[in-house]
């Protein structure tokens, strides 16, 4: 295991943020940390960072600890720091300059390192602009270039995308996951559990400080116990000779019918469609709209916690 | 050396702020040429003209103008111009062409040689009091002087004739002498370019030691405004990120104190150059002294800025302790008003400030001109505030980052 966090707890007077939590990372994967905010993922962070010291447990990252050898630690991972943490009247070049000193990259090497991270995040163009003149989206993309500089082990991302447009932050996903396909370990947190799915393959989920479910997507999925649900809108009213026909299809549990609208929970999701829309066809009921929820972690983690990520 | 690419960085983010480099190099050089002029700190300071009319002619006369006019002691005093007549002394004076005129009338000598009442004449106008009034002055410490080389020649006639020590015919020759000894011991006396407080302690001019106040005040500033720069860090997140490298924190804080040090040690050189060349302050005749208690100093302020960026946990926090601890190290370090006018108790707190040790420094170097060896305890006192600064600092960042 490239990263493991043994047993971490961190007390902030009476607070109790960070309770016990453990997880582990193989070398080349993409860790997802999923909570609502105020979960404890920052305390977490800052702690595999050495930036706060933890009340009790450990993490070990490539065979170093963070209590015992911080500067080791240090030395091999990079920082994506939730804020986006620049010198806004230096332009690029100089504050990636400036933090690849502090990153201990050699000097004979330090300006082609660079120019590598500004290709990644694609801003070589406007490395000599001065940070202030950017905008947010280029911001979050230096953000995470700093990151690199080291070409660290382990990349740890707190919430890179927070308030990033759509566009930017289709790129920055992009970016992570190839690096993540050339072979860079990622963690990853965030409240969004889109980007979590997208990226990550394996995700732990954290709330009021502790991990309350842990495993790759389609474990997480299995553990949601949900259905696929198939909402169909029909043209007009159907009968419970529809209702009877549509619970005869292989595969469906139940079938809810309720004026012009039936709801279809089934284990096999999409692949039931066609035979959805045939059976109401043939019995004179055309469909208008139709459209499959598969369960998803925002399901998981209602039923776990009994309210919603983004509350 | 990573504490060096934090002070550079500092310095370049420090420089593209175009306000903080006004505030920090213009201003001051700004404010010292305002204060300059309005409280006229030229070199030559005060001078007064003065028309001098000699209808005597005499011994008395001669040794007025040469020893009193004509002096290397007043020669930055006195403007002197000699006219012929008492109508020509007069008229400058009513035209303002000089601030007064001194009338020495036929006969004068030879009054003074017989013990007769003499009188010299001073002639000014309203507009002119003041340098009037220096001129009675200074003709007034003449006649005070010729008055006691009277005494002194009456009294040294009366004993020897007494005595019969000298006979009669080596009388005149003798009576010179002890008038001569009589002259050498006043003029010794009289020769003085620093001026003595009651209790005896010799102190530098006002301009100068309000030169070097202004010089720590701003430094004080400086270091203020290098504590929002730390701040500034905090908030812009910018700490932590160079924390979460492998950089120690007492790296950090040293590369912080350094570009502190930087922007005061250049702000400090420009003001003692600007001073010295304008107003002609005497900063001391040893420059390494001068430099070693302008770092000292510098540093000093530059960890006392370092602390009081680790204790405040906010920017607004900084915003009201920073100014308020500048204020009380400007008051209590005497640069607002000189220490030797404090009271007692004022005096003896404000030795807990560097400003204070490093005013004694510096005012040591201008009114003693020793070297380097003669400002050690004030260097050392401030080098050792400095390392208490950082210390505490370091001690702070650690606690708070626990």
């Amino acid at each position: 295991m490239l990263v493991e966090v043994k047993d971490l707890t961190k007390h902030f007077g009476k607070l109790t943020a960070v309770c016990g939590i453990q997880f582990s990372i193989p070398a080349g994967e993409a860790f997802g940390l999923l909570g609502p905010n105020g979960a404890g993922k920052t305390t977490t962070v800052s702690m595999m960072c050495g930036l706060v010291v933890p009340s009790g447990g450990d993490v070990v990252i490539d065979g170093h600890s963070i209590l015992r050898d911080p500067m080791a630690v240090r030395r091999i991972i990079g920082v994506v720091p939730q804020d986006v943490a620049l010198y806004p009247t230096l332009s690029a070049r100089e504050n990636l300059t400036f933090f690849a000193r502090m990153q201990d990259v050699p000097a004979n090497i330090l300006a082609s390192r660079v120019d590598a991270v500004l290709d990644i995040v694609q801003l070589a163009d406007r490395q000599k602009d001065r940070v202030e003149t950017y905008s947010g989206g280029m911001k979050r993309r230096i953000n995470i270039a700093v990151g690199l500089l080291n070409q660290p082990k382990l990349l740890i991302l707190d919430e890179p995308t927070v308030g990033v447009d759509p566009q930017s932050r289709n790129s920055i996903l992009e970016t992570l996951r190839e690096l993540n396909r050339q072979g860079m370990t990622l963690l990853y947190t965030s409240h969004y559990m889109e980007e979590v799915e997208f990226l990550c393959t394996h995700i732990a989920i954290i709330d009021h400080g502790k991990v309350i479910a842990d495993g790759t997507q389609k474990d997480l999925r299995l553990q949601a116990g949900n259905k696929d649900i198939i909402n169909v809108q029909l043209v007009r009213e159907a009968d419970d000779t529809v209702r009877d026909r549509l619970a005869a299809l292989p595969g469906v549990d139940t079938v809810e019918l309720r004026d012009k609208t039936v709801r279809i929970a089934t284990n096999q999701g999409r692949s039931l469609l066609a035979g959805v829309i045939s059976t109401l066809d043939d019995a004179g009921c055309p469909v208008s709209t139709i459209d499959v929820k598969e369960p998803n972690l925002e399901d998981l983690f209602l039923n776990l916690t009994g309210t919603s990520l983004r509350d | 050396m990573k504490f060096w690419h934090i002070a550079v960085k500092d310095l370049k983010v420090r420089v593209r702020d175009r306000s903080a480099f006004v505030v920090l190099l213009i201003l001051p050089m700004a404010m010292i040429i305002v204060l300059g002029t309005v409280f006229n700190w030229t070199g030559s300071s005060f001078t007064a003209n003065v028309a001098v009319v000699d209808l005597d002619r005499g011994d008395m006369a001669k040794r007025l103008m040469q020893d009193v006019f004509a002096s290397s002691q007043l020669k930055d005093l006195l403007v002197v111009t000699t006219v012929a007549t008492e109508a020509e002394a007069r008229s400058l004076v009513e035209q303002g062409k000089t601030g007064a005129a001194v009338i020495i009338p036929a006969g004068f000598s030879k009054g003074v040689s017989a013990g007769t009442k003499v009188s010299i004449i001073v002639l000014g106008n309203p507009e002119t009091a003041t340098q009037a009034g220096v001129i009675r002055n200074v003709i007034e410490s003449f006649t005070a002087e010729v008055q006691r080389r009277q005494l002194a020649a009456s009294i040294a006639v009366r004993t020897l004739q007494q005595s019969g020590a000298v006979p009669p015919q080596r009388m005149q020759e003798a009576v010179q002498g002890v008038l001569d000894e009589v002259s050498t011991s006043q003029q010794t006396d009289t020769v003085s370019v620093t001026t003595t407080t009651q209790e005896g302690v010799k102190v530098p001019r006002a301009l100068d030691y309000y030169a070097v106040g202004m010089a720590l005040l701003y430094l004080i500033f400086t270091a203020n405004t290098g504590t929002e720069g730390m701040l500034e860090e905090r908030c812009q997140h910018t700490l932590s990120r160079v924390l979460a490298t492998p950089t120690s924190r007492v790296q950090v804080l040293l590369g912080k104190l350094v570009g502190i040090f930087a922007i005061a040690a250049l702000q400090f050189t420009m003001i003692i150059a600007l001073t010295r060349l304008l107003y002609r302050v005497n900063w001391g005749a040893s420059v390494p002294a001068v430099i070693v208690m302008a770092a000292a100093t510098v540093l000093a302020g530059a960890g006392l800025s370092t602390l009081v960026a680790a204790l405040a946990r906010t920017p607004e926090q900084a915003g009201a302790v920073g100014p308020a601890v500048a204020l009380i190290y400007s008051l209590l370090g005497g640069t607002m008003w000189p220490v030797y006018n404090m009271p007692a108790w004022m005096n003896s707190v404000s030795r807990l400030t560097f400003t204070r040790w490093s005013l004694e420094g510096f005012t040591s170097l201008m009114v003693n001109g020793g070297g380097v060896s003669s400002i050690l305890r004030p260097v050392g006192v401030c080098l050792a505030m400095a390392a208490v600064f950082l210390l505490i600092s370091v001690t702070v960042l650690n606690r708070n980052y626990q």
